[in-house]
């Protein structure tokens, strides 16, 4: 009974899975996931399952009725890099995403160089943020400030 | 191979955009036009260069307008203190507008970080980074680099010592980026403990030199062995307000001042280089060793910008 089935069954919508421990609650919060959003349907977040790939514990969020931009995938890839997204069409799976950071970022995380011309919202110059996959870490296109994932100040 | 058909049109935003072919191409073109200054009086008539600065600039700004004026051009200077900027305008609105005016070439330098790239990504202009707050300033490097080739004739296994304030000096940081493109180049990091190098960007280049880091009492007994000693200022503004960092101020500026006792032990042909403008770092009395190079390095400034502008305008000298 440890393979997420428990959490709810979804005819129509997404699913995520391999999410770290304690990030299921910033993707609800950054995909917007409320009331009005669900308009009724099913939402199911589990927390504490059994991870090979996590080394230990893994949480599971499964919301009917919404599917999921490329956009909002990329902010998953930022809060839980390597998580699976499932799209569930007629209640089964018609594509399987493992999410990744893209190599390059615009409008989703913003510089940590606060002399960065991208901090003056006067000059009105868009976050471009490249990802060194390899370093695991982030550099702006502007300024060229690096800064680790952990520093990573996501923009919503 | 980097070829001269390369630069036409390009921007230039980062010292690192360069290959050491591309640094040696602009070094060759630098050399053909101080030897031959004549030659080249009118290979970039009817070009215009605007030039934003947006921060003070002596011998930077000076220097692009005697560059352009000597290959033929011309020059505007965009005066930042009676502009728009001061009634509010953001920086995409300047561009947008002054590119109505059909420039040739944007030479900006601008008090926030990644303003030239910015710049560049808004215009198709060619943009020439002329500092931009505490990022970059590549012809400031080229010069740098173009000098130390011009004196020892290679940089390649350079013994070079770098001074002063390590950790906000953006010269500093690009000169020791564009060295990473030489082989064996061991590179002598002189400072104070709290403006030290940034670690990270040793991490990035100690793989392409041999970087060692020093405290400024060690500085004479480094130079000793060393080609060149490049010296960059200690501003006050990086020490806390107040008392206590004028007497800290005081004390870092009393041991960090070069005199001619201190060259008592460098080689015959060893050269002083900094960016200039000095304050108290180097005594007048170095002026006079023949050891002090820094107004010549100056001097430079005028003809590597001569080459930049002439590669990336598409200069024809006949």
């Amino acid at each position: 009974m440890d393979n997420g089935k428990i959490i709810g069954y979804i005819q129509n919508g997404i699913v995520v899975d391999h999410i770290p421990i304690g990030k299921i609650w910033e993707i609800v919060h950054i995909l917007g996931i409320d009331k009005d959003k669900l308009n009724g349907g099913r939402i199911s977040l589990g927390e504490g399952y059994e991870s090979k790939r996590l080394d230990g514990r893994k949480g599971i969020l499964k919301v009917e009725g919404i599917t999921l931009s490329d956009l909002e995938l990329n902010y998953i890839a930022l809060i839980a890099e390597g998580a699976n997204v499932s799209f569930i069409k007629d209640g089964e799976v018609k594509e399987k995403i493992n999410v990744l950071i893209p190599s390059r970022l615009e409008g989703i995380v913003a510089c940590t160089n606060q002399g960065c011309i991208s901090k003056d919202a006067r000059q009105k110059a868009p976050s471009v943020i490249n990802y060194d996959s390899k370093t695991e870490t982030f550099r702006c296109h502007y300024c060229n400030h690096t800064f680790g994932k952990n520093e990573a100040e996501v923009l919503i | 191979m980097a070829c001269k058909k390369d630069f036409l049109g390009r921007d230039i935003i980062s010292i690192s955009d360069f290959s050491r072919e591309e640094l040696e191409l602009i070094f060759e073109q630098t050399n053909q036009i101080k030897r031959n200054p004549e030659e080249f009086a009118h290979s970039l008539d009817g070009k215009l260069m605007t030039s934003l600065f947006f921060e003070n600039s002596t011998r930077t700004k000076v220097s692009f307008q005697f560059a352009i004026l000597r290959l033929g051009g011309q020059y505007s200077a965009w005066d930042v203190t009676t502009s728009s900027i001061q009634k509010g305008e953001n920086l995409p609105d300047t561009i947008k507008t002054l590119e109505q005016f059909l420039p040739s070439a944007f030479v900006l330098r601008h008090n926030q970080d990644g303003s030239a790239q910015f710049v560049a990504d808004l215009t198709n202009v060619p943009v020439i980074n002329a500092g931009d707050g505490k990022n970059e300033h590549p012809t400031q490097t080229i010069l740098d680099l173009y000098t130390i080739k011009e004196l020892r004739g290679k940089i390649d296994g350079l013994n070079i010592a770098i001074a002063g304030d390590l950790k906000y000096g953006r010269t500093t940081h690009s000169l020791v980026s564009a060295l990473s493109n030489y082989e064996d180049c061991n590179v002598h990091l002189i400072s104070p403990e709290f403006l030290k190098f940034p670690k990270e960007l040793i991490s990035e280049f100690e793989n392409s030199m041999k970087i060692s880091e020093h405290d400024l009492s060690e500085m004479e007994k480094i130079i000793s062995d060393c080609n060149v000693l490049y010296m960059t200022r200690i501003q006050r503004e990086r020490f806390p307000e107040g008392t206590d960092g004028e007497i800290e101020y005081k004390k870092i500026s009393k041991s960090y001042h070069l005199v001619p006792e201190m060259l008592k032990k460098v080689s015959p042909n060893f050269k002083i280089m900094h960016p200039l403008p000095r304050v108290s770092e180097i005594d007048s009395s170095v002026d006079k060793t023949p050891y002090a190079h820094y107004f010549e390095e100056a001097g430079n400034g005028m003809w590597t910008r001569m080459a930049e502008l002439y590669l990336l305008l598409g200069g024809n000298n006949g």
